[in-house]
């Protein structure tokens, strides 16, 4: 069943028994009220027409005159009287309209009430002065019962009638306003798709539930819409990157084979290709490990790790591949207790994330002095590599991470902009954090925070 | 010579200024130190001083970087810092400061000889060229060349390395 016509449906129930219940409450009650309130008038009736006929004392006048002028006649009243002797009603009484059943109730209980259809009746048994018994009864057609209750009861009826019909209206419409935004919102989501990310649907001011499920949709295409982007230019910049040392090999072996050469020619032009091969290679290995360090729940072996040890072994490697780097290390910060340079993580990866960082650093600032400085706080190992380089542009700042990003004044330097963002997936994968701050021409600082991995001594 | 010496330094919520600190402790001679960072405040506006809260002045005060370079200081010297906290001052009288300096028992007052403080906020002021008349036993500091002379570097928790 739609949703549509589930509210519907369910609205009406509940509107509709309500409604039955309280009418059927007033019907009940009001029927009850006119039953027993003219049983009371017609006792009432009984006891003051037994006092005038059946007595003869000085304040039946009294009676009289209270009676006659103040309890009207019902319609079609009639008065019956019967002597009771020994507990039996004179034979009149048995043979009349009234039946034998109510005569007995009435001797057994002194008072009774006897009602068929329209006509009702209430008698009462009256002890003269004297002594003498009698069965007193009036009988009278009970109006209001005839036909105000019938009206209240068509009454109730038609308004019922009414109330479901304006029921059906107003769920028709609280099930609209309930459902059609979420419709609405399904017609927008239909309309995205691959070819159109950018579509956001509309969102309303008011401060609901579908204003939230709709800004949540939106934040969802957001990241969608950048990571497409991120991956569309992931593509195009690794095509080019692995296109340029392609041609260039095809080029040099096209020219080579153009026409025969002596060896030596051969010589040069193979060594050309295999040095395009290998920059290749080296390339294709850089994207392989961004793609592996991408993906988080891969078995990687975490274990202690001691990160001032680490960077002294990253200085080595750094002066292994380029003597001209300069690394001072300033352990004027380290902690006094030595558990707070223990971290939990890979070793290798963090030797491969650090020390991109720090080569970063010496490549843009053309040799000068890198300082690498370690402390810890409460929770974080925090290395800090300051250099003295050339910077990043403020407006960069932002595309940093991205693969094969490179600033754009770094066209003097080597390069292919996967260290950083090979070296924050690294980061990453040790909960850690990256941060880089950086001046243009003066500077850049970049600080890791890693989480103290909780080894105790 | 007492087991904790209580120090004051002042401070202006940067890291840079944290830098003092580092100078005072290796400086001190104590065994422990009790470190007041002192930073003098005047409320300007009536509703500051009607609902002034220290907590609540120094949490709107202090930033990430600068609690962060605090918890860097009290591991480096984690056996030599009794205790180390953030004051507020809110007078710019000698003899306030004097009363202060007494009544809470601070031994020995650290002054930078060479660098200047910012003034945080309007209402902030520099404590150092007040804190220097006091009558007090006041250290200056000369803090190394290459920290003074940073190129406004943004504040950051790497400022603590020089």
């Amino acid at each position: 069943m739609k949703i549509h016509n589930k509210i519907i449906l369910l609205l009406l129930g509940i509107f509709f028994t309500y409604t039955l219940l309280f009418s059927g409450f007033i019907y009940y009650s009001i029927s009850n009220y006119a039953f027993t309130d003219f049983y009371k008038r017609l006792e009432i009736r009984a006891a003051s027409i037994a006092k005038i006929k059946l007595d003869n004392s000085n304040d039946v006048s009294s009676i009289r005159e209270v009676h006659d002028d103040f309890l009207e006649k019902l319609p079609s009243q009639k008065e019956y009287m019967f002597r009771v002797v020994d507990g039996k009603a004179e034979a009149a009484a048995y043979q009349g309209e009234l039946p034998k059943h109510f005569i007995q109730d009435l001797i057994e209980d002194q008072a009774a009430k006897y009602s068929k259809g329209n006509k009702f009746y209430s008698g009462i048994l009256y002890e003269t002065t004297l002594g003498a018994k009698y069965l007193v009864i009036v009988g009278a057609d009970n109006y209001f019962y005839a036909h105000h209750i019938a009206y209240l009861r068509n009454l109730i009826l038609t308004s019922l009638m009414f109330a479901i019909l304006i029921l059906v209206i107003i769920s028709i419409l609280i099930s609209r306003t309930l459902t059609r935004p979420v419709n609405n919102i399904i017609s927008e989501v239909k309309e995205i798709s691959s070819e159109n990310l950018h579509l956001r649907l509309k969102t309303s001011d008011n401060n609901d539930s579908l204003s939230g499920l709709t800004s949540t949709f939106n934040d969802m295409l957001n990241r969608l819409e950048t990571s497409f982007e991120t991956q569309k230019n992931f593509i195009s910049n690794a095509s080019h990157e692995l296109n340029t040392p392609l041609t260039s090999i095809i080029g040099e072996a096209e020219l080579a084979l153009s026409k025969p050469r002596d060896g030596e020619e051969y010589k040069t032009s193979i060594s050309k290709i295999l040095e395009e091969a290998e920059m290749l290679d080296k390339k294709t290995k850089a994207l392989l490990f961004l793609a592996q360090t991408g993906y988080n729940g891969k078995a990687q072996k975490f274990d202690k790790v001691r990160i001032d040890q680490l960077i002294l072994d990253i200085k080595e490697t750094v002066h292994n591949i380029n003597a001209n780097y300069q690394i001072k290390i300033d352990y004027s910060l380290l902690p006094e207790s030595p558990e707070k340079l223990k971290v939990k993580g890979n070793e290798q990866l963090l030797h491969l994330a650090l020390s991109n960082i720090i080569i970063n650093g010496c490549k843009y600032s053309e040799a000068n002095q890198v300082q690498v400085g370690l402390a810890a706080s409460d929770k974080d190992v925090i290395i800090v590599v300051r250099d003295t380089g050339i910077g990043i542009p403020e407006d960069e700042m932002q595309y940093i991470y991205d693969p094969y990003f490179r600033a754009s004044n770094t066209g003097d330097f080597e390069g292919y902009g996967i260290g950083l963002p090979l070296s924050r997936n690294i980061i990453q994968m040790h909960d850690g954090r990256l941060i880089v701050n950086s001046v243009l021409e003066k500077g850049t600082t970049v600080q890791v925070n890693l989480p103290i991995g909780g080894y105790s001594l | 010579m007492k087991q904790v010496e209580k120090i004051l330094v002042p401070t202006d919520f940067t890291v840079k200024s944290l830098n003092l600190v580092r100078e005072a402790i290796e400086h001190s001679s104590a065994p422990q130190l009790e470190i007041v960072l002192a930073h003098a405040y005047l409320p300007s506006s009536i509703t500051d001083l009607l609902f002034f809260s220290k907590s609540r002045l120094i949490e709107k005060l202090s930033n990430k970087e600068f609690t962060e370079a605090c918890k860097l200081i009290k591991s480096k010297y984690d056996t030599r810092i009794h205790a180390m906290y953030v004051d507020i001052l809110s007078s710019n009288h000698a003899s306030y400061l004097n009363n202060y300096l007494e009544g809470n028992k601070i031994d020995e007052v650290y002054l930078p000889e060479n660098m200047e403080m910012k003034p945080t906020t309007t209402d902030s002021i520099d404590l150092v060229p007040i804190l220097r008349k006091c009558r007090h036993t006041t250290v200056m500091i000369p803090l190394p060349k290459s920290l003074v002379f940073i190129p406004n570097r943004v504040n950051q928790v790497s400022d603590l390395f020089q």
